[in-house]
């Protein structure tokens, strides 16, 4: 029989997936029980063993039917939000959205593998430093003529992006060493129209190809004596390096706030494994985003950061994954440290007038009985630390305060 | 008791489980409304106390096993059934 069955019972396994866990015992040995004695009530009437299974599986499908109308009815919002699932699940989703929405994480992607074109590690964007303070400059087309006349080694490639127009020189392709056909990504900006460079003021990026990996010092050395209107000397940047700024910052920012946080916690291992997972897949989602939709159209084509990329953006970006942080660590404070499920019924007990034997407490529970916390309201100057009393299997049948559903 | 207004089905399932098919998979083949109907409209039913469940050995010697869910109805079942084959003759053609 167990054979015949057998199938049905997967499927009232797998639907009971979908069951609260309060309740998916009793709804599981419902089903099982149900269906082993119909298989025996059929095949004692004499119904074949082939049609018993058949009638059997039309039954069990009606499982999952059945299962999603006791999750509606026995949903609990107040619960499922405070449920430790619930905290890795958002950021989960958000990562996912971002994913999806981002074509698998595209300008990642690029920055991790670099500009798709033979030896890409021997490209390099030129600017200029000023003489005042050192600031870099983009170069204008006057610059890039001169730095070709001076230049007899190197190939000098312009370029200049308006909208999703890239302007290029004649040579561009030569230097880039490939011919991408639009639209493509470049830089991680989109590409949908290559037009000949015809720009006479302006700034454009100067992209210039090396012959030998030592060879950078020379090309420095070469243009160094071209007489600039700006004045300044040159500076040359890695094409990659530009390109992978963005994705180095947001790591390191990331694994720095990682660290803060996981010496703030202080919590036993499990509980500290459980931020770290929370913490690490919120920051994840937003250093994801923030590399998709704000750090990687924001690369510059010239080389030059302006005060908003170089200064304002990687601040936005430690503010956001602070705020992160602190609401991680805050979140943690208010869960139980057993079962992670959110502190609930907070109650004020003891006197706001009696500061010495009565003092002002919260007291919250944990919904599954695993203790209570007590946190003491600031009196006078500061607030003691709260105090987690756990309290032992005697208190369960106290409880029923939805930690099961 | 709870104010419930019985759908057709829910009605059907009342029916079948007052002329005494009291096993889920009984009543499936007494109705034929899938499994999947069957069930919340029972668990429905039983919240409104117009039926009540229990589990029991089952009597027949060919299906031993853990005890069975039976459902039967209640007095105010009997009562809700017999306003509903007023609403919907079909429940009162089935009983009749």
């Amino acid at each position: 029989m167990l054979a015949d069955v057998s199938l049905c019972r997967c499927a009232i396994r797998v639907a009971s997936w979908l069951a609260p866990a309060g309740v998916r015992a009793e709804w599981v040995r419902e089903w099982n029980t149900e269906i082993c004695h119909s298989y025996a009530s059929l095949i004692g009437r004499g119904v074949s063993r082939a049609e018993a299974r058949r009638k059997l599986l039309r039954f069990a499908a009606g499982a999952f039917s059945d299962v999603a109308d006791l999750r509606r009815s026995v949903f609990n919002l107040e619960a499922t939000l405070g449920r430790a699932g619930f905290c890795l699940a958002v950021p989960l989703l958000v990562l996912s959205v971002v994913l999806v929405a981002s074509h698998g994480f595209r300008n990642c992607r690029e920055m991790i593998a670099g500009a798709p074109v033979p030896q890409p590690q021997e490209l390099l964007l030129l600017s200029r430093s000023a003489r005042v303070l050192g600031i870099e400059a983009a170069p204008t087309p006057g610059d890039l003529r001169a730095w070709r006349r001076a230049n007899g080694q190197f190939a000098l490639a312009g370029f200049a992006l308006e909208g999703h127009d890239l302007h290029v020189s004649a040579n561009f392709y030569e230097v880039l060493g490939a011919t991408p056909h639009v639209p493509f990504l470049f830089v991680g900006h989109r590409v949908e129209a290559i037009k000949p460079l015809d720009l006479q003021t302006g700034r454009v990026g100067v992209l210039g190809r090396l012959k030998s990996p030592t060879a950078q010092e020379q090309l420095e050395a070469e243009l160094s004596n071209v007489p600039s209107p700006n004045g300044g000397a040159v500076v040359t940047k890695s094409l990659e390096g530009v390109i992978r700024e963005p994705l180095i910052i947001t790591l390191s920012t990331i694994l720095l706030t990682l660290v803060v946080g996981m010496a703030l916690v202080c919590a036993k291992p499990r509980a500290a494994a459980f931020f770290f997972a929370k913490t690490a897949v919120a920051q994840a989602a937003i250093g994801a985003a923030w590399i998709e939709w704000v750090a990687g159209p924001s690369i510059p084509l010239t080389g030059v950061s302006g005060v908003m990329t170089a200064l304002l953006m990687p601040s936005l970006l430690l503010a956001a994954l602070a705020l992160s942080l602190w609401y991680s660590l805050h979140d943690q404070k208010r869960r139980c440290p057993v079962c992670f499920r959110l502190l609930i019924l907070p109650v004020l007990i003891g006197s706001r007038s009696s500061i010495i034997l009565d003092r002002p407490q919260v007291e919250v529970l944990c919904p599954n009985g695993h203790g209570s916390l007590l946190i003491p309201e600031p009196v006078v100057h500061r607030a003691d630390p709260a105090a987690w009393l756990v309290l032992n299997e005697s208190w369960k049948s106290c409880f029923n305060l939805g930690g099961s559903k | 008791m709870k104010n419930l207004s019985l759908t057709l089905a829910s009605a059907i399932i009342l029916r079948a489980v007052s002329e005494g098919h009291c096993y889920g998979f009984e009543i499936m083949e007494a109705t034929g409304l899938p499994s999947g109907t069957i069930y919340p409209a029972l668990r429905r039913l039983q919240e409104a106390s117009l039926i009540r469940s229990s589990y029991h050995e089952t009597p027949d010697s060919e299906s031993q096993g853990p005890p069975r869910k039976y459902f039967r109805t209640t007095a105010e079942g009997e009562r809700a059934l017999e306003a509903a084959g007023k609403r919907y003759p079909v429940v009162a053609a089935r009983g009749g």
